[in-house]
């Protein structure tokens, strides 16, 4: 098709990590500066974040450590003078900065044109008074609410609304700022707190309890819209998406439903006149077909990414096409290479994302969660049940769970209250109080949590009440369903009174092990030409011969963490650039949905699955490669080194051995003796001796508070 | 529930294991695979399924459970017809704890009621890809001891006869009159119809329609060979000798082709699923429809005076034809989806205007 390209195209980064915006903007960048270098477009770069694989000398063409500011972008439009800019690839940071750019004639000065997404249409979606006006007359219904300026108009208009209602900041990022207001006083302490960084905020009718659903929406310059993935939260209205347990696709929804909003998302964004991807978020009445639709994010963002993730389909790629004129009909499917992009993925599976926090890593932080965002990063896992998917991602989040059941913490004191009131931690409380015999009706009533997810779990509260039961003998046929729905063998050992060993054993000779299952985007009504994998214990048939020729299997470095965060994603991807050019098949395991590594296309075979030795182990089986690189992946690899080791499997670099030694704080000081090299006296587990407590095999000191010192140091390392 | 093993048995011996839910009895079939990911309660009571095992290849079924029948009511609202139609369902997990505030029963407790059995735990996706790769197969769901049927291949009957209306009936108050020509149909088609104000005379497949007023005429969707439903060819060549607007919905598409004297052939699989892409043909517009159907228009074969009017751009079938001068047009999708997205539901519009 002849389209009009621009010659150079200004892409703007998300800049710094923070809270609420993190890898998934080097996804996005990175697939926007892939879309552009294909067209044969010259891209420049503006992103000061070093850590980051789309500022790595192989993607842009020039690339500025910058500031993503209007100060310092206009000087490198200046300089590189760019006839396109993307904005809608930098998450927030970016968005701002150029609409800053457009206000001050910038963009216009110099000649430079937005692609994709108009400013005009960015700015109703970010500004929410202007929002709902723009809906006004189409039909769609939108929460009632007004935009106010001043906290005494605030208090107006929620007397006319009816307490409680929603405070809603504009122009913020993660949900800033937002939440609920019981009554007149928290609204004032609010609002006012507010108006301290915001010019206007947004009263508006709480709707608690009401499903909240999301649907990403792709559309072209031609009117051609499609919705590529809905996607369901597991907690209800009143806490951020992305402090959400997410489901894709929708699980409680019937095809009315589906459709009504489907339809409602098509309208919204033919009406804005988006060109390229956008997140539409809608509130749905749980005993009706009344619906409200919440916000649109006119760019790429972290739903997107997981949208991304979880059906297959690259919108962050497709988005940067269609933004240079691109139509849906015209572009491939990736996956296939038959079909084409303008279709809608038919999932045969389950995913479900959760959030990973790390508030016990700051002081004086609350563990509440609600509208605002406090995740650092998120998890996905697929599977083909929901307990499966569940059980999995609850381990992924290595935060020491086995899964949903047969965790080692302490029960929760109030459990009714950390049902009312979320935390970080409910998931469990919910296990906890099934456990105890809390009715499903009950916590319904407590979290508003659709019963359908509190049924499957119960499901798996069940079967660990029989894993109990089978400390004697355990069946073949409750061991198959025990795996079916998610259980680990570490968490089947725990239950039932054995050792992880000889669960895997015993498994293993009744022939209990995964099959690898493709994601393809369409069901497997046509072959998929990209191995996209996961394991299951749902199935009887592998999708995939055992790969040949020589294979280098490298290992991820799961969620973001406080410490652990894109410079490992850097870190594999490089590695497996660098194998696939030393002409070794490459074998990539990772389970972050907001990573380049992830990415079907950077390696040939993805396994989107656990880091857990198990998962590992069952993966080197079935692929049988020339050895596995942990090395890149940062802890959670590294922590398996000598498992792996003692497994038989070939760990490629440093030796599992001196990993060890280096990692074990013991090993390592007995190492540092005999080379006679000096280090600070340590002692373990006897805290208020010396200064720095440093546990072993741990990210950047996690529970490691430096302890006041109560006696002068030692100048000698203790034996 | 209580397990009671079952198998699934093609005709090219694959042999998958599971369990057995629904009215516990053998069933045989055309075993055909949906990728849709909701609107199983439309599914399994659309007509056109009548005789085919279904796989569901999304592997949860039943989440949101089963509706009432709103038994009073002349149009259903959330079913496509009175009964389940398909002879089987085949997925891999069955949900025995619905939730959803329009909900009855649960999938097992209605399917037990509508005496159509069903098996889960089974390798969907291996299927699947089987029956991808090898082309729809005849198969049968054998129930824990029971007596295994023989192999039927329900596209060598005339199913449409089985699954029409036995008596012309009258609905809605609208001035035009719509003849609707029911193979099989979709109480959505009606629906949609009625929705336009008009009123439906809906007929028997094999109705004469010599002695009756009306404005236009719908074709309705159907079940197996079109060749099989000599009756309705016949009846829809009068038509196209006159130059009242007629419509052809999926079946009514390959029926209308075949009085204007093009051909149909069977596709290899078939088109099960709520996200085939189609285009409109001279246009840059591509609609995500709904569609079920294992037979096709041959666009080569369409005589003088017609054109192809969509085209399926995963794999350029026909999903459409249209005369070029009269107002006679079919799409081989499904405008008025449930289930399915409603994208389409612009050509009832386009239909109605033309009366």
């Amino acid at each position: 098709m002849n389209i009009s390209l621009p010659r150079k195209v200004l892409v703007l980064g998300s800049s710094a990590l923070k809270i609420g915006e993190a890898g998934e903007f080097d996804y996005s960048g990175s697939q926007a500066i892939k879309a552009l270098k294909q067209e044969g477009v010259s891209v420049v770069l503006v992103n000061p974040n070093i850590a980051t694989i789309q500022t790595s000398d192989y993607l842009a063409d020039e690339v500025y450590f910058l500031p993503v500011t209007a100060e310092f972008v206009t000087k490198v439009i200046e300089r590189e003078r760019p006839d396109g800019i993307l904005l809608g690839f930098g998450g927030q940071t970016a968005l701002n900065c150029g609409l800053e750019l457009y206000d001050e004639g910038v963009l216009e000065r110099h000649g430079v044109r937005v692609l994709g997404t108009s400013v005009e249409a960015i700015r109703v979606t970010e500004d929410r008074g202007l929002f709902v006006e723009c809906l006004t007359g189409t039909g769609v219904k939108t929460p009632r609410s007004q935009a106010v300026t001043s906290t005494e108009e605030a208090v107006q208009v929620a007397k006319r609304i009816g307490f409680p209602v929603m405070v809603r900041v504009a122009y913020a990022l993660g949900g800033l700022g937002s939440g609920v207001c019981v009554d007149e006083e928290s609204l004032r302490e609010r609002t006012s707190r507010a108006f301290a960084f915001t010019p206007q905020v947004l009263i508006e009718e709480y709707l608690n309890g009401w499903k909240e659903v999301e649907y990403e929406v792709v559309r072209d310059q031609y009117d051609n819209c499609i919705t590529v993935c809905n996607m369901e939260n597991f907690d209800p209205m009143g806490i951020h998406t992305g402090e959400s347990v997410v489901v894709a696709p929708s699980q409680t929804l019937s095809n009315r439903e589906y459709h009504l909003l489907r339809e409602v998302a098509i309208r919204v964004v033919r009406h804005l006149q988006i060109v390229g991807e956008c997140n539409i978020q809608f509130a749905l009445h749980p005993r009706s077909e009344d619906y409200r639709v919440i916000e649109v994010n006119a760019r790429l963002s972290r739903s997107s990414a997981l949208a991304s993730k979880a059906t297959g389909y690259p919108l962050a790629f497709v988005a940067a096409k269609l933004a240079l004129g691109h139509s849906l009909v015209d572009l491939e499917n990736s996956i296939t290479k038959v079909t084409r992009a303008c279709f809608e993925p038919a999932l045969d599976y389950v995913v479900v994302k959760i959030p990973r926090w790390d508030l016990s890593k700051f002081r004086m932080v609350s563990r509440k969660i609600g509208s605002g965002m406090k995740s650092v990063g998120e998890v996905m896992a697929i599977g083909r049940k929901f307990e499966e998917a569940l059980q999995k991602a609850l381990r992924m989040l290595e935060i020491g769970a086995v899964g949903l059941v047969a965790n080692t913490w302490r029960p929760h004191a109030d459990l009714e209250r950390e049902l009312r009131e979320p935390t970080d931690l409910r998931i469990f409380a919910i296990a906890e109080a099934l456990e105890a015999g809390i009715p499903v009706t009950r916590i319904h009533e407590l979290t508003h949590i659709d019963p359908w997810f509190l049924h499957k779990m119960a499901n798996i509260v069940a079967i660990a009440g029989e894993l109990r039961g089978a400390k004697g003998r355990l069946s073949m046929e409750l061991l198959r369903r025990a795996k079916e729905h998610g259980f680990s063998d570490l968490q089947i050992a725990r239950l039932s009174g054995r050792s992880e060993d000889t669960v895997r054993t015993l498994r293993k000779r009744r022939g209990v092990v995964p099959v690898v299952k493709q994601i393809d985007t369409l069901a497997a009504e046509y072959p998929a030409h990209t191995n996209y994998l996961y394991l299951t214990y749902n199935g009887t048939e592998d999708d995939i011969p055992p790969g040949g020729g020589e294979a280098v299997m490298v290992l991820g470095s799961g969620a973001y963490r406080v410490g652990s965060s894109v410079e490992f994603d850097w870190c594999c991807v490089s590695t497996v650039r660098t194998l696939r050019q030393l002409g070794y098949r490459t074998i990539m395991v990772n389970y972050n949905p907001e990573t380049v590594s992830t990415d079907y296309d950077e390696c040939d075979r993805l396994y989107f699955d656990e880091l857990s030795f198990e998962t590992v182990l069952e993966i080197y089986e079935k692929e049988n490669p020339l050895g596995v690189i942990l090395s890149a992946g940062g802890q959670i690899p590294n922590n398996l080194a000598m498992k792996c080791h003692r497994a038989g499997m070939r760990v490629l670099g440093t030796s599992p051995v001196d990993i060890d030694q280096a990692e074990d704080r013991r090993k390592f000081s007995v190492l540092l003796d005999r080379l006679g090299i000096d280090q600070p006296e340590w002692k373990a587990g006897l805290a208020g001796v010396s200064a720095g407590v440093c546990p072993h095999r741990r990210l950047s000191g996690v529970g490691a508070p430096f302890v006041r010192a109560q006696r002068r140091r030692h100048e000698r390392g203790v034996q | 529930m209580e397990r009671r093993r079952a198998k699934l048995i093609l005709e090219d011996g694959t042999v998958a294991n599971g369990w057995a839910f629904g009215y516990g009895r053998c069933t045989a079939g055309e075993v055909v695979f949906t990728t849709g990911m909701v609107g199983y309660p439309e599914s399994l009571t659309d007509p056109s399924y009548s005789g085919q095992i279904l796989v569901f290849t999304y592997p949860l079924l039943g989440n949101y459970g089963v509706p009432s029948l709103e038994a009073h009511r002349a149009v259903l609202e959330k079913f496509e017809s009175r009964r389940v139609h398909v002879a089987g369902v085949v997925v891999s997990e069955v949900c025995d704890r619905p939730s959803h505030w329009d909900s009855l029963c649960s999938l097992d407790e209605w399917l037990r009621r509508e005496r159509v059995p069903g098996i889960f735990g089974v390798d969907t996706r291996m299927l699947t890809k089987r029956l991808r790769e090898k082309g729809t197969m005849l198969g049968k769901i054998v129930v824990g001891g029971g007596r295994e049927p023989a192999f039927w291949d329900p596209n060598k009957e005339n199913l449409v006869e089985r699954v029409s209306v036995a008596q012309a009936q009258l609905l809605g108050e609208g001035a035009k009159r719509v003849v609707l020509i029911d193979c099989g149909c979709k109480e959505s088609i009606l629906r949609s119809l009625l929705a336009r104000g008009v009123s439906v005379l809906r007929v028997p497949w094999n109705f004469d329609l010599s002695r009756e007023q009306f404005d236009g005429v719908v074709i309705s969707n159907g079940p197996g060979d079109p060749k099989m439903a000599r009756a309705t060819v016949h009846e829809v060549r009068r038509l196209l000798e006159g130059d009242k607007p007629v419509l052809g919905i999926c079946l009514g598409n390959q029926l209308l082709a075949l009085a204007a004297g093009a051909n149909t052939y069977k596709l290899k699989f078939g088109h099960r699923s709520q996200n085939q892409p189609c285009v409109e043909l001279g246009t840059k517009r591509c609609y995500i429809t709904s569609q079920n159907h294992g037979y096709a228009v041959d666009a080569r074969t369409l005589p003088e005076g017609w054109e192809p009017w969509f085209v399926n751009a995963n794999d350029g079938t026909n999903e459409g034809i249209r005369h070029r001068s009269k107002p006679f047009m079919g799409v081989q999708f499904h405008p008025e989806a449930c289930p399915g997205p409603v994208d389409t539901g612009f050509l009832f519009d386009q239909f109605v205007s033309l009366l």
